[in-house]
């Protein structure tokens, strides 16, 4: 399980629980497109059910008080998302092997915004530990 | 570590959305997959159904210089395997089609009319057509109450139709063909071209012969009558309820095209089918006869022999290619075609005892696909037909000494992971030239390829120049517009661009690889 040490502080909660939810939510919208995502091009179906998988663990952990390698697990897997879907969509990946551009459908597309904002939570909660620590340099 | 009731809830969700969640999921494309696999037609006797002819269309009406039609595209039931009904999709509500037979420089003039639930595209194959009635590939002709939206009709990159513009909506369910027929004597086809799901559409019925005739081929003693037999081979597979089965990634051939990964580099059916019948029978006088075999099939190659081979060997005799009649026969102990293309051959039956039971095999089938058909040499009957040393006059092949321009094109199929198939590495875009040849010019083109591709270009014809370095092959002879190729070849072809100015298609007639974006534009200026 991840972050298991230097949990964020409890300020962050709150913050840290709407992550669970839309990392959560994430996953559902992975898992919806999976079957037919899987069926047809097997490549990046894997790669959505290991999205999908990555989003299940971090709104697990995200819940029960997480630590900094959560937020940097969620930050490296939403990017990686948000990415993929972008790539995919504007310059077609990888093109020497004959990947299309892909065309955007709703549910990818509100999986990305979805990773998006988590994108931003992740980097909210993350501030919280650097803040402190610089407070306890400054005293 | 102490077990709480915190860390128990922590484990048990993060097993739950973590793994269970997108594994049981995972099961369901996973099953999906299995079962496409393993879908087997119901078993058929064969060489038990008799072999059907398709009927020849009745032009509504005629005048001077050309010849009127009509056809309507529509779903319907028909007895393919015996007993059970099919729902298919034909012209004309029949699988095949109905042949439609023309005179060179006689213009023929189709109106389809859209039934069916989807877009539809028509193509002559090897027809030297006007672009804007070519059948390309987003040109469509709109189904009943689909007019106002083409929103379903985005398919691979989201490529907005082309060639439908205003009009009433009943004008955009049909649409005028016209065929000039200015060429030579030939087997063509006729079969849908819809932009990512021409595999489908094709695979449910939509094909049909179209031949030319001309006073060249009057004028030779070839079988004729009920000596001239079309065959149009195609492989599918059946359901256990008689329903055909394609493994769309959308059954319903409006939301996302292409195939379930098994199929992404071809479906190949379980059934082969002449006619439309499941390896049919025909009885046959013991005379010559003449063959006009088209490879219907999506992906299918077949290597056609007869088994027992005539006393003497060489069963074949090749008079026509693609593009029509040969300068003087060819013969062959075997008959490679690839999907698309054409073989106009005699067989002399008078080799084979009365009695005789003489089975067409594919000798690249295996199991049930290694059976085509059966010709079944009944009765002795005076022979009417002969094959002459010279067939066509000169065909003026084109001089690739001459040629303005080489080209060279890699046929690169998606792997089953999921990659698109591509022409040079770009898969196909409606928007991007490809090629600019001059009207009138020569040009040699190189295909390579990486597996089995049968190439076609629109409009034009040409000869096989060279086969991996050496001569043309043994299936090469004449004016081609689809040349068979097997994985890692080189063939270079010297193609004359005459016809018409315009925007056209060239692409892998592997339906599956045709709908992954194996295509390109060439563009006579």
């Amino acid at each position: 399980m991840l972050g298991t040490s230097k949990k964020v502080p409890r300020k962050a909660e709150g913050t840290a629980r709407h992550a669970a939810a839309l990392a959560f939510a994430s996953e559902l919208l992975l898992l919806w497109a999976l079957p037919g995502e899987f069926a047809t091009r097997p490549l990046t179906g894997s790669f959505v059910f290991l999205a999908a998988v990555g989003q299940g663990l971090l709104a697990a952990s995200l819940l029960f008080g997480p630590g900094r390698w959560t937020i940097r697990f969620g930050l490296l897997l939403n990017a990686t998302i948000v990415l993929a879907w972008a790539a995919t969509r504007v310059a077609g990946f990888p093109a020497l092997l004959g990947f299309a551009r892909l065309s955007a459908q709703p549910v990818g597309l509100i999986a990305t915004v979805v990773g998006i904002v988590l994108l931003a939570l992740l980097l909210r909660i993350g501030d919280g530990p650097k803040a402190e620590r610089k407070k306890r340099r400054v005293r | 570590m102490e077990i709480t009731r915190r860390r128990l809830l922590k484990m048990g969700l993060t097993a739950g959305a973590g793994l269970a969640l997108p594994l049981g999921t995972l099961a369901v494309p996973l099953a999906r997959l299995g079962a496409a696999s393993s879908v087997t037609s119901p078993n058929v006797e064969p060489f038990a159904v008799p072999l059907p002819v398709p009927s020849v269309l009745k032009p509504t009406h005629t005048d001077a210089n050309s010849y009127h039609y009509e056809v309507t595209q529509k779903p319907a039931e028909q007895e393919i395997l015996p007993g059970m009904k099919t729902e298919i999709w034909g012209y004309d509500g029949v699988f095949p089609g109905p042949t439609i037979e023309a005179r060179r420089d006689r213009t023929v003039v189709v109106r389809h009319t859209n039934e069916l639930p989807v877009p539809v595209v028509v193509h002559l194959h090897g027809g030297k057509t006007p672009p804007e009635h070519d059948g390309y590939p987003t040109d469509f002709v709109l189904p009943k109450g689909g007019g106002s939206s083409t929103h379903s009709m985005q398919g691979h990159g989201g490529h907005e139709p082309m060639g439908m513009v205003g009009g009433a909506e009943a004008d955009r369910n049909a649409r005028v063909y016209e065929y000039p027929n200015g060429q030579p004597a030939a087997t063509l086809w006729y079969h849908d071209h819809r932009m990512d799901f021409t595999g489908p559409q094709v695979y449910k019925g939509l094909a049909g012969l179209y031949l030319i005739r001309d006073e060249v081929e009057d004028s030779l003693p070839l079988p004729r009558g009920d000596k001239e037999v079309p065959l149009v081979i195609c492989d599918r597979t059946f359901g256990e309820d008689g329903s055909l089965y394609y493994p769309s990634a959308d059954p319903s051939l409006m939301g996302e095209p292409g195939t379930l990964a098994n199929a992404i580099n071809g479906f190949f059916g379980d059934t082969i089918l002449v006619n439309g019948a499941p390896w049919p029978v025909v009885e046959v006088s013991n005379t010559m006869h003449r063959l006009r075999v088209l490879n219907a099939s999506n992906a299918r190659f077949y290597e056609l022999t007869l088994d027992p081979p005539p006393p003497g060997g060489k069963p074949f005799v090749q008079i026509g290619s693609d593009g029509g009649l040969l300068e003087a026969p060819v013969l062959h102990d075997s008959v490679l075609v690839s999907p698309a293309e054409r073989f106009d051959m005699v067989v002399d039956f008078s080799r084979y005892p009365v009695g005789a039971e003489v089975t067409v095999r594919n000798l690249e089938g295996e199991g049930r696909t290694r059976d085509v058909m059966r010709f079944v040499v009944a009765r002795k009957e005076k022979e009417e037909g002969a094959v002459p040393a010279r067939l066509a006059p000169d065909p003026d092949f084109s001089d690739p000494k001459g040629s303005e321009a080489t080209r060279r094109f890699q046929f690169v199929a998606g792997g089953s992971w999921g990659g698109m198939s591509t022409v040079n590495f770009r898969v196909f875009d409606p928007e991007r030239v490809d090629a600019s040849p001059r009207l009138g010019s020569t040009e040699v083109w190189e295909f390579h390829t990486d597996q089995d591709h049968p190439i076609h270009l629109h409009l034009v014809h040409f000869r096989v120049i060279s086969r991996n370095g050496g001569p043309p092959g043994p299936h090469d002879a004449g004016w081609k517009d689809t040349v068979a190729m097997r994985a890692g070849e080189d063939v270079r072809v010297a193609v004359r661009f005459s016809g018409y100015r315009g925007r056209y298609v060239f692409h892998c007639h592997n339906l599956e690889h045709e709908d992954m974006m194996m295509m390109a534009n060439f563009e006579v200026v």
